[in-house]
């Protein structure tokens, strides 16, 4: 056994090593043998890992920085490969493991740190103390829950002790007794709430009988708020029928006051504001504890099934309004033309006054001139002859003669 | 040793807890929480015995009752005001004009042994309550005309509903604060397609009317502008007629004969004044 040999069969570890000089890697020629790699191979894969790439991945996957040790185990073994071609493998396997062995350790003192420090967590709490801790935040939670109200700045509460009411208390942190004995009735007193009538979505048709006895197609909103929370939580049974059939009554009543025309016609502004008032008095006399706001009117209107004989009177009084504009126009038109006219008169009778013959004259002969500057003329100037066209046959003679423009 | 010690420990352990559990117990079937809203009828075995929080002269009973653990037993009545609705009620006026009314009473138990005796709770007590009210509307709008019932559903005369429901109600420990008609309509059918009916004619007659009185407008103004043209016309020319006349004859001619491409023919008298000249005379 000579070197050549020996050579031979290191080659693919000169390789590998040559590698890690050029830090280049060698992937053809250790592909080529595979029996070579594995036996090289820390990681144990085929897949030609150069040494390089061993020497990085190990470190990092433990999280140890180990290259120093790899990098100074691995240059003092190409002298040795010369000596035996047997124990190059030997000693690069314990050059190797000697060189991985720190790393692995210290993760395995980390693992066994993170044992110690994880076991005794879990395990080691009483189930008494448990149970105190939970019996504790369930105290809390309840306490919490039920005897503590927070009161927002739009609320009021009313704090009860065994049902019987306390006083009215404003915004802030409201304390009572915890669950069962102690309650609290928490409301928002400032925002305005809305009741929509007719019930439901306002859609449906709400006919109401107006003063002449017609039907008037009503629709509103109810803007209100709570005024006396005491009143409004403990003076009513039920408070929302209670203002709904409230603003019913006001809104027909205020309806019933009124004729169809109003109620349909631009008076139905008066109508909100009347009905508003109405309701206003009915929930005083009631001591709801209730501030009326507003009505709006969102529909007043004829019945569907008459809306079109209604739009027919609606048509008509434009007809009417449109004929009187016209003759208004055309009275006016009358009266300038008849201005004009009159002024134009006036002013030649003043000049026709100051000289009436020489005047009338010269209009003759000026409007004869335009008379008969556009007309055939024919002069007969044989004495006794008939101007007027010969009698027809049996017809009867014409009276008279027609002279043209005699100017008298 | 462990089995004769035992029974006796374990009975003296028993008997305080179970005493113990035994007062607990009817300490809470001795008590019974009334709340603000509410009036406490205490019942001994179904014999009133007393009241707590009727409202009434400012006691204000609310907070524990307490009462006879088993014998006695608390019935709670709602003191707040009450509402009762009666919803569709058909009826017809003295005229014979049929209706449909919404109507609902506002009252409180102001007696509860009494309410309680006769009707029992609020809430079983409102069957009863709302056959009473429809019978007393039917009554009182069976006086009246449509006129009257809408009187009284703007609120006038609702005293007469009042006094007539709270008189039913005299003898049950309630009283009534108000009695309002929220709807009175004409019931669907023959009553409301009459009225439709009438609304139809009303408005038809409206239109014809405005129509009319459109036309008639519209007469008016234009011979009101006529009789002013000739009120201008006659303070002008009524100045001098005779040249009005002459004056108003050029104007005429040159409308009618001097107009361009007027294919007139005119023949001429040599007496024509125009041509007085043309003789040389």
């Amino acid at each position: 056994m000579g070197t050549r040999p020996v050579f031979l069969n290191d080659r693919p570890y000169n390789r590998l090593v040559s590698g890690l000089d050029t830090d280049k890697a060698t992937d053809g020629p250790t592909r080529d043998e595979p029996g070579v790699a594995k036996t090289d191979s820390l990681r144990g894969g085929h897949e030609a890992v150069s040494a390089v790439c061993v020497a990085k991945t190990v470190p990092a996957a433990e999280g140890i920085r180990a290259e120093p040790p790899v990098i100074t185990a691995v240059p003092p073994v190409p002298p040795l490969r010369a000596a035996s071609p047997w124990r190059h493998a030997r000693r690069t396997r314990a050059a190797r493991q000697g060189a991985t062995a720190p790393g692995a350790r210290a993760a395995r003192r980390l693992l066994r740190g993170f044992a110690v420090l994880r076991l005794p967590t879990i395990a080691v709490v009483p189930a008494k103390v448990w149970a105190l801790w939970l019996g504790g935040a369930l105290a809390l939670g309840w306490l919490g829950a039920t005897a503590v109200h927070p009161v927002g700045p739009h609320q009021q509460a009313i704090v009860s002790t065994f049902g019987a009411a306390g006083a009215t208390l404003g915004p802030g942190l409201a304390p009572s007794w915890p669950w069962p004995v102690g309650s609290a009735v928490v409301e928002d007193v400032t925002s305005v709430r809305h009741l929509t009538s007719p019930a439901g979505d306002g859609d449906g048709e709400a006919l109401m009988l107006t003063r002449d006895a017609s039907l008037v197609d009503v629709a509103f909103d109810v803007r209100w708020r709570i005024r006396d929370l005491r009143r409004y939580q403990l003076g009513l049974a039920n408070p929302d029928l209670l203002m709904r059939q409230n603003a019913d009554t006001a809104m027909r009543g205020s309806v019933a006051e009124m004729d169809f025309a109003d109620a349909i016609g631009p008076a139905r502004n008066r109508l909100a504001a009347q009905a508003a008032r109405q309701l206003q008095a009915l929930l005083d006399r009631d001591q709801a504890g209730v501030i009326i706001d507003g009505i709006d009117l969102r529909r007043s209107a004829p019945p569907a099934r008459i809306a079109e004989a209604m739009r027919a009177v609606v048509a008509a009084r434009n007809d009417a309004a449109n004929e009187t504009v016209q003759a208004r126009s055309w009275s006016n038109q009358l009266i300038i033309h008849a201005r004009g006219e009159a002024g134009a008169f006036d002013k030649i009778y003043a000049q026709y006054r100051l000289a009436p013959e020489v005047t009338r004259r010269q209009m003759y002969y000026a409007t004869m001139e335009r008379v008969l500057s556009q007309s055939d003329k024919v002069i007969v100037d044989a004495p006794g002859t008939v101007t007027t066209l010969p009698p027809l046959p049996g017809g009867p003679t014409p009276a008279a003669g027609s002279r043209a423009g005699n100017g008298h | 040793m462990d089995t004769d010690a035992v029974p006796v420990p374990a009975h003296r352990r028993i008997v305080p807890i179970l005493g113990l559990a035994l007062l607990v117990a009817l300490a809470f079937l001795a008590v019974t929480p009334v709340p603000e809203q509410c009036a406490a009828l205490i019942l001994r075995f179904g014999l009133p015995a007393r009241v707590a929080n009727t409202g009434a002269n400012g006691q204000d009973g609310a907070g524990l009752a307490v009462h006879l653990p088993l014998a006695e037993q608390v019935v709670l009545l709602d003191r707040r005001l009450l509402t009762l609705a009666v919803d569709d009620t058909r009826l017809a006026t003295g005229d014979g004009q049929p209706l449909a009314i919404d109507a609902y009473a506002t009252w409180r138990i102001t007696d509860p042994v009494r309410f309680y005796q006769a009707l029992g709770t609020p809430d079983g007590a409102t069957g009863p309550l709302r056959a009473i009210l429809a019978a007393v509307l039917r009554r009182e709008l069976g006086r009246t005309r449509l006129a009257g019932a809408l009187a009284l559903a703007r609120g006038d005369q609702a005293a007469s509903l009042h006094a007539a429901f709270a008189h039913e109600l005299a003898g049950y420990g309630a009283t009534v604060y108000a009695v309002r008609l929220s709807r009175v309509a004409l019931p669907d059918g023959a009553p409301l397609d009459a009225a439709y009916a009438q609304m139809l004619a009303r408005s038809e007659a409206d239109a014809a009317a405005i129509t009319a009185d459109g036309h008639r407008n519209a007469q008016l103004i234009r011979a009101d502008a006529e009789a002013r043209a000739a009120q201008i016309y006659a303070a002008s020319f009524g100045q001098d007629p005779k040249f009005h006349d002459f004056y108003r004859a050029m104007q005429s001619y040159d409308a009618t004969f001097a107009q361009k491409g007027s294919r007139t023919t005119i023949v001429l008298s040599p007496d024509n004044a125009y041509l007085k000249q043309f003789r040389g005379k």
